[in-house]
């Protein structure tokens, strides 16, 4: 704890200081009865003075993990020895945090033997990772001549996870991978999905005869089936730019966006990784379950943009982290050269792409300026040859603008890719 | 309020003070608004600025004016109501009792003021033939005074630990 004397007391004992003195000089007793209220309550603080002992001083939160949009519950327990006049908390609220009830510094009387608790209600809109710092404790004394600031230690990490959207279709990956799933494979073998039939072959099971058309054809045939596996699944975040699109950023967007995909296509029994490409790269490689749902949030929860101006192209990405045979979902706006030409270059590499542009086109300005609106048009103009140009190549591109449901870019990418013959099914 | 009438009651009986007074009432009020408006440290001119006109009002006067007392307790009332003012702009929100309390002890404060500043005139008047006890009692006060404020002049601190 750490004393420092205030402001009024300096000032008490100037004024007293002056009018003693002055009195002295000029031989008036006006000036001692000026000083004597400041220098008897001076002299009054200087012997009651007294650093306040703490029984209770703690910082509670009610829960360190929650969905964005919730909120929880802060509560300061604090209690004296002794009766402390004048008692200011500033309880610590980390940045884009919304008090929602309660005040986040507060005076307060405290008496004797009686802990008080002080409730602060904090709202989380955006996901992120939130540290609390200090709390901040200033006690005063009788007098408010010194004051004694302590602080405790209540520094903890809030988890705020990106709110996840209900998804009842995904894209369907056009190559499945050895596991068991629920992706209904091209090949045949052992599934319960229909494939075709063929005229039986030595080494095919008895089982397997279809007995109608054996009866028709006159010659044994047999039923094939599709077997039913899992899938690889990359989601490739861009986090390059950020934009504002009307109710959150597009890196925020793109977030809840991947969080979506990666928990659905988890409880498909699918594998999902995560990269995070931007100023600074992240990755976690494809796995499974509900852990690796858990990884990929804790994973997401760190994506920020970082400013850079260094080219990076795909080759930066470890190997690893992009399977064969795996679908990658980018999730991009479509704002950097980078991010658009490590897309190209995923494609070009042979692997199954799907886009989902998050517009960043929502809030552009009414512009009254003709050249303005014209700049305008060629950039609306510019992204949509984009688009076109990644369809060009066989990826599936679906606009989600901001206010829309990811379900309706999610089909538009799985119908555009049906239309190009890319989907298994 | 209380400035005003500290600063305006002394001027408008000066006589041919009235140059001095109404000067040393422009520096008292003056002092007091910059200390509400910009810097708080200035309350303290204003203070000393307004205890200035009052005593050169008395000086050459005649014994103790039983009004001393009034003037102080308005002196130092102004004192604590700018430097609750000061407080009351920082962020720290005050609960409706501290703020009940916070007036409750101002009151008893100023009465407190009050009544010793009449103690004190009163003692003045009576003890007129005590002169040199007087002046040494002034000189151990005024040199314990200070002597407190060269103790605080340099910020005396504990040692800081951390957490609670």
């Amino acid at each position: 704890m750490r004393r420092h004397p205030s402001p009024r007391l300096a000032g008490f004992a100037s004024v007293a200081a002056i009018f003693l003195v002055g009195g002295l000089a000029v031989g008036r007793p006006e000036l001692v009865v000026m000083a004597a209220p400041f220098a008897v309550i001076l002299v009054a603080g200087l012997f009651t003075s007294e650093a306040p002992r703490w029984t209770t001083l703690e910082l509670g939160v009610e829960r360190d993990r929650l969905v964005e949009g919730e909120a929880i519950t802060l509560e300061v327990r604090i209690g004296a020895e002794r009766a402390v006049e004048r008692v200011e908390l500033i309880v610590p609220i980390p940045g884009g945090v919304a008090v929602e009830d309660g005040d986040a510094a507060l005076a307060l009387h405290l008496p004797h033997g009686d802990p008080r608790r002080v409730a602060v209600r904090l709202r989380f809109p955006r996901w992120g990772v939130f540290e609390l710092g200090d709390l901040h404790v200033r006690a005063h004394d009788r007098f408010d001549l010194f004051r004694f600031d302590d602080r405790l230690d209540a520094r903890r990490a809030i988890r705020v996870f990106p709110r996840t959207e209900t998804l009842r279709a995904l894209v369907r990956p056009a190559h499945a991978q050895l596991s068991t799933g629920n992706q209904v494979a091209r090949r045949v073998g052992d599934g319960i999905e229909f494939a075709e039939l063929r005229p039986f072959a030595p080494g095919d099971v008895v089982r397997s005869i279809d007995w109608k058309t054996t009866a028709r054809r006159g010659s044994p045939w047999v039923r094939e089936h599709h077997p039913e596996r899992n899938t690889d699944v990359v989601l490739f975040l861009d986090s390059f730019s950020d934009v504002w699109t009307g109710s959150a950023t597009t890196v925020e967007r793109g977030v809840r966006a991947a969080a979506s995909l990666a928990r659905v296509y988890l409880e498909r029994r699918d594998r999902v990784g995560v990269v995070s490409f931007g100023g600074v790269l992240r990755w976690l490689m494809p796995g499974m379950g509900i852990r690796q749902e858990y990884r990929i949030i804790e994973a997401l929860l760190d994506t920020e943009v970082a400013v850079s101006y260094a080219w990076k192209a795909i080759e930066v990405i470890p190997t690893r982290t992009l399977p064969a045979r795996a679908l990658v979902f980018a999730v991009t706006p479509l704002l950097d050269e980078r991010s658009v030409g490590a897309i190209f270059d995923l494609r070009g590499r042979g692997f199954d792409v799907g886009v989902i542009d998050v517009s960043p086109l929502a809030t552009r300005p009414e512009r009254d300026d003709a050249v303005q609106r014209l700049a305008d048009r060629i950039w609306v103009m510019e992204r949509e040859k984009l688009r076109r140009d990644l369809r060009r190549v066989g990826i599936a591109v679906a606009e989600w603008g901001d206010g829309e449901h990811l379900q309706r870019a999610v089909w538009e990418v799985e119908a555009s890719r049906r239309s190009a013959r890319l989907v298994s099914a | 309020m209380v400035a005003a009438t500290l600063a305006i009651v002394p001027a408008a009986g000066g006589g041919d003070r009235a140059g001095w007074l109404w000067g040393f009432a422009a520096v008292g009020l003056g002092a007091t608004v910059l200390a509400t408006v910009r810097w708080g440290g200035a309350i303290w001119w204003g203070v000393v600025a307004l205890g200035a006109e009052y005593t050169i009002l008395r000086v050459g006067r005649g014994p103790v004016d039983i009004a001393a007392a009034y003037v102080a307790t308005g002196l130092f009332l102004l004192a604590e109501l700018v430097l609750w003012s000061l407080d009351a702009r920082s962020r720290v929100v005050e609960e409706p009792g501290a703020t009940r309390r916070r007036a409750t002890r101002l009151s008893v404060l100023s009465l407190g003021a009050l009544v010793l500043g009449s103690l004190m005139v009163s003692a003045g008047r009576l003890a007129r033939g005590a002169g040199l006890a007087r002046t040494f009692t002034g000189v151990l006060c005024s040199v314990a005074i200070l002597a407190i404020v060269v103790w605080i002049a340099p910020v005396r601190s504990s040692r800081p630990r951390a957490g609670s």
